[in-house]
């Protein structure tokens, strides 16, 4: 069922709170309490994800790699860099809520140097890279095994870019 | 921000190997679980900051001491000529700090980054390293 589809975004991961210490996400549309996921916003807290009924295999790792990427520091790539933007993460989520399957494979997400961040899959002989960058609406790459270009917006291609990766699971 | 311009330095080969440093988040899984560095490691990065191999070895440098003091990064290189081929102009930028750095300058789109994330070549660790191995790697370093 599509809300049992579940999917966490962070917000304000860098709060260090003494009283906040528990790990909790928040779920995007198009998910729901229907779910059986808790959904308590709390823009001080960290994480949230408890209890839900079934979470898809690819959550768990997302989850822990945007996690990794927002506990980057400046200049974490010794060459200068920027923290990873919340909000850039945050609207990351919202693309993979829309992208991916049940059983679709996780991503790799990987923070760019100037805030931004990218989501990307080389599986199958293909690769997919959705990159949600500081200055520019989020755009996403695909090479097929023919080696053909695409890119785009994903905004116009959800559906597109759902089955694209999940034929890569 | 000023953005500076530089014209290529000819007296630096095409077969020249410039290094440089790669975060372990950079790094993600290729296909067949190779190592495969990212494009986010060189997408919009103007001025691309690298150390010149042969500056390098003729103050007997190995490579190995450009990653002195960054125990989070591994190495790599790419070729003077692949970067020129992707409309990059190579110049020598020494710095007191660093004699043999230099500077890959030019506008990369993402398809130039991808172009040289495909082209770089492991340094430091050589062989290239098995994801499963930067992955145990960086959950010990808590990266």
């Amino acid at each position: 069922l599509e809300e049992e589809k579940l999917m966490a975004t962070l917000i304000n991961p860098l709060t260090e709170s003494a009283s906040l210490t528990e790990k909790e996400y928040v779920l995007v549309p198009p998910y729901s309490e229907e779910s059986g996921a808790v959904t308590e916003y709390r823009p001080e807290a960290r994480f949230t994800l408890t209890q839900v009924s079934k979470i898809p295999d690819w959550v768990q790792p997302t989850v822990e790699a945007f996690e990794r990427i927002m506990r980057l520091p400046a200049n974490w790539d010794s060459y200068g860099a920027q923290p990873v933007q919340s909000a850039l993460a945050g609207k990351a989520v919202e693309i993979l809520s829309l992208v991916m399957e049940e059983d679709s494979p996780p991503p790799s997400i990987v923070p760019l140097s100037d805030g931004g961040l990218q989501m990307e899959w080389h599986l199958r002989g293909q690769d997919v890279e959705i990159v949600i960058a500081t200055d520019e609406p989020p755009t996403y790459y695909y090479r097929s095994h023919e080696g053909n270009p695409e890119e785009g917006l994903p905004s116009a291609a959800y559906a597109r870019l759902r089955s694209i990766i999940q034929e890569l699971g | 921000m000023t953005i500076r311009q530089f014209v290529d330095d000819p007296t630096i080969p095409d077969a020249a190997r410039l290094f440089h440093r790669v975060h372990l988040s950079f790094i993600v899984p290729g296909q067949g679980g190779e190592a495969r560095i990212s494009s986010g490691l060189f997408r919009k990065k103007t001025e691309l900051s690298i150390v010149i191999e042969s500056v390098l070895a003729q103050a007997g440098r190995q490579p190995e001491d450009c990653l002195r003091n960054y125990p989070l990064c591994k190495l790599v290189a790419l070729t003077a000529a692949i970067c020129r081929q992707n409309q990059q102009v190579v110049v020598r930028d020494p710095a007191p700090e660093e004699p043999a750095h230099g500077i890959v300058f030019g506008n990369k789109t993402h398809a130039i980054a991808s172009v040289l994330s495909l082209a770089a070549e492991w340094v430091v660790p050589s062989p290239p390293p098995r994801y499963a191995e930067i992955e145990a790697e960086r959950r010990r370093k808590n990266v």
